[in-house]
Order: C-alpha cells, then sequence, then structure tokens
C-alpha cells in the first residue's frame, strides 16, 4: 500500500517517490498544501481459481481505477468542475482475465484539494460473498440514509412554511421551516456527484459554509423562539455576523485560505452547540414537558454533531458521519414537539370555546331571567294603572250619574212615574257600558283619531237610520283640536248616544248630519242636526223624556262647556262646545 | 219584514230566564211561532237536543253557560252545519271571547244589554243572510288575516282579497254595509256576503288556534 504525487495531466503512475500509507489517507498531512492528482497503488498476491471482488469506501475528490493496467472504473470529470466521490462506494468485481497469478496491482488514480481532505478510503480486497455485504452496508450509510435526510427535511420544512404563512405569529414555526429547508441544502452536499451549478469545487464549497451558516443562526433563533426565550441584541449580532461572513465568504472568492474555512466552520458549530447546551439549562428551568422532550431530541443531535466536529479536525478518527444518520431522527423529534404544540394549542383553543359557549349560554339565562322578571313587573304595572283607570272611570262616568240619580229620587222619589226610573236605569247601564269599552279596548284610548273613536256609534247607528231610511252624514274633524281625556271623550260618546237615540226614538227624521269640528284655539263643537218633527225644549227640559237631555247639558257644563239646543217645525239642532282642556287640578 | 226567511227552527241558548224570554218574545215579533223556538238554560240541554239529531240553521248562544262555555256549541254547530247563522248573544265581552267565537265560527255578536231595537235589526240581519260586524272586529280581523299579494304571509293563513281588505277597512272606520255599498258599487248584500267570506277565512285559517286559544284563555 503505497502512494505518490503525479503531474495532474500524467495518464500513468510516477516512476518514483512513491511512499508507503495506511487507509484511509488523507494526503495533506503528509503533503500539506498540494492540490492536483495523488496515485495510490494496492498489491497483493491472487491464488488463480477463486473470484475477487475489490470494494473501496470513497474516493476524494475525482478518481480512476485500474487493475494490472486494465481500466475498472473511471469518475466522469477529473479537471473542474470535479466529480465529487467523497461519498460514493465502489464495489468492483475483479474479471479474472486481468487477473494474473501471484502479485497483482490495484491503482488509483486520485484528484482534489489539501483543503477538502483528499484521499482515498478504505479498500477491500477478497472473496465477493465476503467483500459484497460490507459495500452495501457502506452504500446504505453513504447514499441512502443522506437522501432519506433530504426528503424528510423538504417534507417537514414545506409543512412548517406553510403552517407559518398561515399563522405568523407562530415564529418557531417558520425559523424551523427555515432551519429544515438549510439543513435540505447542507445535506446536498453528500448526494451531488457534480458540483452544478457552480463551476469548480471551491465554488461549491463556499456556497455549502454559506448554507451551513444560514442553517445554525436558523436553528438558534428556532431554539429561541420554541422555548419562548428572546434576545433581541443577540439574534440581530448573530444575523448582522452572519450576513457579514457570507459577504465576505462571496468576496474572497472561490479559493478560500484553509484557515476560514475552518475558522468559519467551527464558529457555529460552536454557535450550534452553545444553542444546544442552552436549551438545555433552559428546559431544566421551564420544566415544560414540550422544552424537555426538545432537549432530549437535542442532546442525541449534541452527541453527534461533536463526534462530526471532531471527525472533521481529525481529532477522532472515523469518517463516518453521524449526523446524516442522526439527523432525520432528529428532525422527526422536533417536528413531533411542533406538532404536539400544535395539538396543545389548538386543544386549548377548543377547551376555551366551549368555556365560552358556556359562559355565553349561562349569561343568556341570566338576562333572559332578567328580562321576564323586568317585564313580568311592567305587565304589573300596566295592570295596575289599569286597574287606577277604571276605577277612575266607574268613579266619575258611573259613579257621578249614580249619585245623582239617588239625589233626584230622594227629591221627589214618590212622584216620579216607573218610565222615568227606566230611563234612569238605562242611562246607568250606558255609562257603565262605556266604561267597559274604554276599558277593554285593544287600542289604548288616547291614542284614536276622531274617525276611530267614532267608528263603533257611526256603525251601531248608521245600521239602525239604513234600517229606518234615515239618511246620515257624517262630518268628522281629521284630527282632535285638543287631545281629549278620558272624562270628556265619555262625555261626548254618552252625548252623542243619547242625541241619536232621541232622533230614532222620537223625531222621525229622514235625514240626519254629525259634525265634530275644530272651533279654534282647541275647543270642538260636536253636533247633530235632524230635519225632524222638533220639539219644545222647554217642556222636554221639564217633562219625563228630558231627562237624558237634562243630565246631557250637566255632564257638559261639568266639563266647562255648553250644549245648545235649537227646535223648530224644521228640525232639531243640538251643538256641543268643549273649550280646550286647561289643566288645573280638582 | 214579512219577506224575511224565517230559517227554522231556531236554537236559544240563555241561562237566564228573564233574558231567555225577552230573547223568544224578540224573536216571536220577527214572525216566529212558538213551535219554531227551542229554548235550552244550559250547554247539556242543548247538547241533548243536538246529540238527537237536531239541526238549527240560526240559534243564539250566551257564551257565559253554568255548566260550561257556549263556544263549545259554536264549534258543535258549526261543524254540523257551515252555513248556519250563529249569533252570540253575551252580557259584558272583551274582544278576544268575540274573536274567538267568531274563529270557531260564530256568524256574529249582540251585546245583551242593548235595546230590543238593535237586538232585533241583529236578528234581522242574520237572518237575512248578513254578518254583523263592529268595526273593533274589522280592525282585529284586519290584523290577523294576511292582507291580498302580501310577500310574507304565513303559508298556513288564506289572504284577504282585495275587495274584502277594502271592505274591512270602511267597516274599521264605522261605515254601514249601505255606505260601503255605495261607495264600492256593489249591492249591500254583496257586501254582507264578503263579510261572511272573511268571516270563513277567519274560521278555516285559524280553527286550531283558535280552539288553542280559546283553552288558553280558560274559554273551553
Amino acid at each position: 500500500m503505497s502512494a505518490a504525487r503525479a503531474d495532474s495531466v500524467s495518464d500513468t503512475p510516477p516512476a518514483s517517490g512513491w511512499e508507503t500509507v495506511h487507509l484511509p489517507d488523507i494526503w495533506s498531512t503528509r503533503w500539506p498544501g498540494h492540490d492536483g492528482t495523488v496515485w495510490y497503488r494496492v498489491e497483493w498476491t491472487h491464488c488463480p481459481g477463486t473470484p475477487v471482488a475489490a470494494f473501496l469506501e470513497y474516493l476524494s475528490m475525482a478518481g480512476v481505477a485500474s487493475i494490472n493496467g486494465d481500466p475498472l472504473w473511471a469518475d466522469d470529470s477529473l479537471v473542474e468542475p470535479l466529480s465529487r466521490s467523497w461519498n460514493m462506494p465502489r464495489y468492483s468485481l475483479l474479471p479474472p482475465s486481468a487477473l494474473r497469478a501471484g502479485a497483482n496491482t490495484l491503482w488509483f488514480r486520485t484528484v482534489g484539494y489539501d483543503l477538502y481532505s483528499s484521499g482515498l478510503g478504505g479498500v477491500h480486497i477478497g472473496p465477493p460473498e465476503e467483500i459484497r455485504p460490507l459495500y452495501e452496508q457502506e452504500w446504505l450509510l453513504r447514499r441512502i440514509v443522506p437522501q432519506v435526510n433530504l426528503i424528510i427535511s423538504v417534507t417537514l420544512g414545506c409543512f412548517f412554511l406553510v403552517v407559518w404563512l398561515l399563522r405568523r405569529n407562530e415564529q418557531a414555526y417558520g425559523w424551523y421551516a427555515l432551519t429544515s429547508l438549510a439543513w435540505l441544502l447542507f445535506g446536498l452536499n453528500s448526494v451531488v456527484t457534480t458540483p452544478w451549478p457552480f463551476a469548480t469545487t471551491h465554488g461549491w464549497s463556499t456556497w455549502i459554509t454559506l448554507i451551513f451558516t444560514v442553517y445554525c443562526s436558523a436553528f438558534s433563533m428556532f431554539a429561541w423562539r420554541f422555548g419562548g426565550q428572546r434576545f433581541p441584541r443577540l439574534e440581530k449580532a448573530l444575523w448582522i455576523i452572519t450576513g457579514a461572513v457570507c459577504a465576505s465568504l462571496l468576496a474572497l472568492g472561490p479559493v478560500q485560505p484553509k484557515i476560514v474555512f475552518y475558522l468559519v466552520a467551527v464558529s457555529y458549530a460552536a454557535v450550534f452547540v452553545g444553542t444546544c447546551v442552552q436549551f438545555q439549562l433552559h428546559a431544566l428551568r421551564t420544566r415544560r414537558p414540550e422544552h424537555l422532550f426538545l432537549a432530549a431530541c437535542m442532546l442525541s443531535f449534541l452527541v453527534a454533531a461533536t463526534h462530526d466536529i471532531l471527525a472533521f479536525l481529525r481529532i477522532i478518527d472515523d469518517v463516518h458521519g453521524y449526523t446524516s444518520g442522526t439527523a432525520p431522527l432528529m428532525m422527526i423529534g422536533m417536528a413531533l414537539v411542533l406538532a404536539w404544540s400544535f395539538t396543545t394549542t389548538l386543544g386549548r383553543v377548543e377547551r376555551f370555546n366551549r368555556e365560552l359557549a358556556e359562559h355565553v349560554d349561562k349569561a343568556r339565562q341570566e338576562l333572559a331571567h332578567t328580562l321576564g322578571r323586568q317585564y313580568e313587573l311592567e305587565v304589573a304595572n300596566a295592570r295596575l294603572n289599569e286597574r287606577l283607570q277604571i276605577s277612575h272611570d266607574l268613579h266619575d262616568g258611573l259613579g257621578s250619574s249614580l249619585v245623582r240619580s239617588i239625589v233626584m229620587a230622594e227629591k221627589d222619589g214618590a212622584t216620579l212615574p216607573p218610565r222615568q226610573y227606566l230611563s234612569v236605569l238605562k242611562s246607568l247601564r250606558d255609562d257603565l257600558r262605556q266604561v267597559l269599552d274604554q276599558s277593554f279596548a285593544a287600542a289604548p284610548s288616547a291614542a284614536v283619531s276622531p274617525a276611530d273613536w267614532i267608528a263603533p256609534l257611526r256603525h251601531r247607528f248608521g245600521e239602525l237610520f239604513d234600517e229606518q231610511g234615515v239618511r246620515c252624514a257624517w262630518r268628522i274633524a281629521q284630527a282632535w283640536p285638543s287631545e281629549p281625556d278620558t272624562a270628556r271623550r265619555l262625555a261626548l260618546t254618552r252625548f252623542l248616544e243619547e242625541a241619536l237615540t232621541n232622533v230614532i226614538k222620537h223625531s222621525r227624521a229622514s235625514a240626519i248630519a254629525v259634525t265634530l269640528a275644530d272651533a279654534g284655539d282647541g275647543a270642538l263643537t260636536l253636533s247633530v242636526e235632524d230635519d225632524g218633527a222638533g220639539f219644545d225644549i222647554d217642556l222636554a227640559d221639564r217633562s219625563m223624556t228630558g231627562i237624558g237631555l237634562r243630565s246631557m247639558r250637566a255632564r257638559i257644563a261639568r266639563l266647562g262647556g255648553r250644549l245648545e239646543i235649537e227646535s223648530d217645525a224644521g228640525g232639531t239642532r243640538l251643538r256641543a262646545h268643549l273649550p280646550a282642556i286647561t289643566h288645573f287640578s280638582g | 219584514m214579512t219577506d224575511l226567511p224565517l230559517s227554522a227552527p231556531v236554537l236559544v241558548v240563555d241561562d237566564e230566564p228573564l233574558i231567555r224570554q225577552r230573547i223568544l218574545r224578540l224573536l216571536a215579533d220577527l214572525g216566529y211561532p212558538p213551535s219554531a223556538l227551542v229554548a235550552c238554560a244550559t250547554l247539556a240541554e242543548a247538547r241533548f237536543h243536538l246529540d238527537n239529531g237536531a239541526r238549527f240553521p240560526l240559534a243564539l248562544i250566551d257564551l257565559g253557560l253554568p255548566d260550561g262555555s257556549g263556544l263549545e256549541l259554536i264549534e258543535l254547530l258549526h261543524a254540523r252545519d257551515a252555513q248556519a247563522g250563529i249569533l252570540v248573544i253575551s252580557a259584558c265581552t272583551t274582544e278576544d271571547v268575540i274573536l274567538a267565537a267568531l274563529k270557531l265560527g260564530a256568524t256574529g255578536y249582540v251585546l245583551k244589554e242593548r235595546d230590543d231595537l238593535e237586538i232585533a235589526m241583529s236578528l234581522r240581519s242574520v237572518l237575512r243572510g248578513g254578518a254583523p260586524i263592529d268595526p273593533f272586529v274589522a280592525r282585529r280581523l284586519l290584523a290577523l288575516l294576511p292582507p291580498p299579494a302580501s310577500p310574507a304571509q304565513a303559508p298556513a293563513e288564506v289572504p284577504l282579497s282585495k275587495r274584502e281588505q277594502e271592505i274591512l277597512e270602511l267597516v274599521a272606520r264605522g261605515h254601514t254595509n249601505r255606505e260601503i255599498a255605495e261607495q264600492l258599487f256593489v249591492s249591500p248584500h254583496t257586501a254582507a256576503c264578503h263579510i261572511k267570506n272573511i268571516y270563513r277565512k277567519l274560521a278555516v285559517t285559524s280553527r286550531t288556534r283558535a280552539i288553542h286559544e280559546a283553552r288558553s284563555l280558560g274559554l273551553l
């Protein structure tokens, strides 16, 4: 097992300069600063008749393999842009025709850079049934696992990106999406086989370094936001530094001084590790389950990352990255934590909604109860008012009529004929009816128009006049000159009733006219005119049938009005005149 | 008044003997022979006649009877003969009670306390096929029955025709049948027919509701 530097254009191994090496070999330890071609030579003794397989763990960056001078396999490009075989295991069943009895040589021509730890991985030669499983295991670790890693990253990244876009205030989701997508780009380093779209290996490497800084910064932000921590100055400083580092990496151009490359990588790895450690302490402080769970995830990742950093710095000697294996688990763990906190939030919202609905229900019931009681109170009040009104109407209407009738009966009770008693009783009955009609009317009596007020009377007597063939003319004012109170309305009703009854019973009229008119200054006149036989007013005032007329006159006089009666052979004219209401007590 | 079609027999239900005699006297004045008049003092008595298959094209019913409400009787009479003239003769009545009676099929009502003249007039009106109606009843009907072609009418209610609506509005203002007939250029008989139709609509559309209302008012 030996290696030798060579001119990069040469297709044949150099004749001199061979040194013995141990695989895996990284040539920068032996020839610092060497960029270009290195030949490796592996010799072994072969017993003819047995099949032989060769398996190379990796080769950095690009290379060609041959056996005893016969080509075995070759990478696509051995000049920039160099093929990237640093993570590509190779397996070959060696052709028996190319093998010789005794000493055989496997040649590897590698092209690479001192900066990227170029060299050759382990080479295994032996029977295919022993070599093949080794190769397959290596293939799983170096090819399959990184691809799975990418798929998981892209899925979770997109999912949480959408969640964050729909709920911008959930910043942890946004940072997690950025972390996942940065990790996706970083993970491509283990998968791609050409530096495309970059022209050189250096271009790609600068890009990956840049992505690494973004990944570490985004990860820190995610951890802080998820833990509910805010460090405004530190966060600002982190992003300013990251921006500056990215800008200077781009400004320095494709070929970085080795120290810059290492410095950046180690610094950001330190940021990452620092964040993980800080989060462990934070989780121990908060003791919240989701924090502790994420802390556990981070701890496992921390172990893997520490291992990889140490391997990168070649402090420990292991060519396998742990992070690419643990990263998917880590990603799933973090996704679980986020999904968990998401569902807890949803659960809290649902519980809140339930409680809210209960509260609204309760408030509604209380309100209904209060309104119900208020309504009951109002109804009770209205009833009380109604009762007061009825007793008032009874006192004013029926009561005074009764008192007057009693006085009259006491004065000359012995001489009163039965017909007069009948007239008194009928008058009392009519008064009672008025009070009842007022009390039980559906519409509040205060709000009716003159036409509405007169409608029942007009109807009652209208039908009677129709039957008797008496023409009726009703001339009713549109509105009251002044809104009449109950006593006035009762008096007017009784006057009209009495007057119309008289017309029907005694006048033998063929036409009557009822007029309600505005007399100016809030006064009103209600007149009933007929073309009947007429009567002697003086006689009527004294006679037994004149009791209705007398009580009408007295009633209107008590309200401050006057009743004018004219009667002759051409008919009778009754005119009640009521002045505007003057409010005074008594 | 001899041209009056005297539908017979006539059922008179009133628990007060004096009032009953008064009504019978008024009917006799109209030309009814005593044999055509059936007078009852209680609900049970009236029911007994109905159970024996008697039909009454005219009935005068008091609502407050010692063994129940006359509303029950109105419902029975109306169910037996939808064309029967049913006049409620009541003492002190509230609008709700009168409306309940109309909804159950009564064709009119008259207050017991009115003079003979007025009661006789109502009787003649019913015998001529009319339906005595008060302005306040018209007002309530206007509120109860949906106006013609109203867009938001309840599906169960039969809407009033335009003519019926006009008539109710005039009645509500106290116009008599003759005045209405003159204003709308129809015969007084037609106007009365319209009012009967309105009553029928009320009875059809709100029959179950009327019963329910009557029960809730404690009338049935």
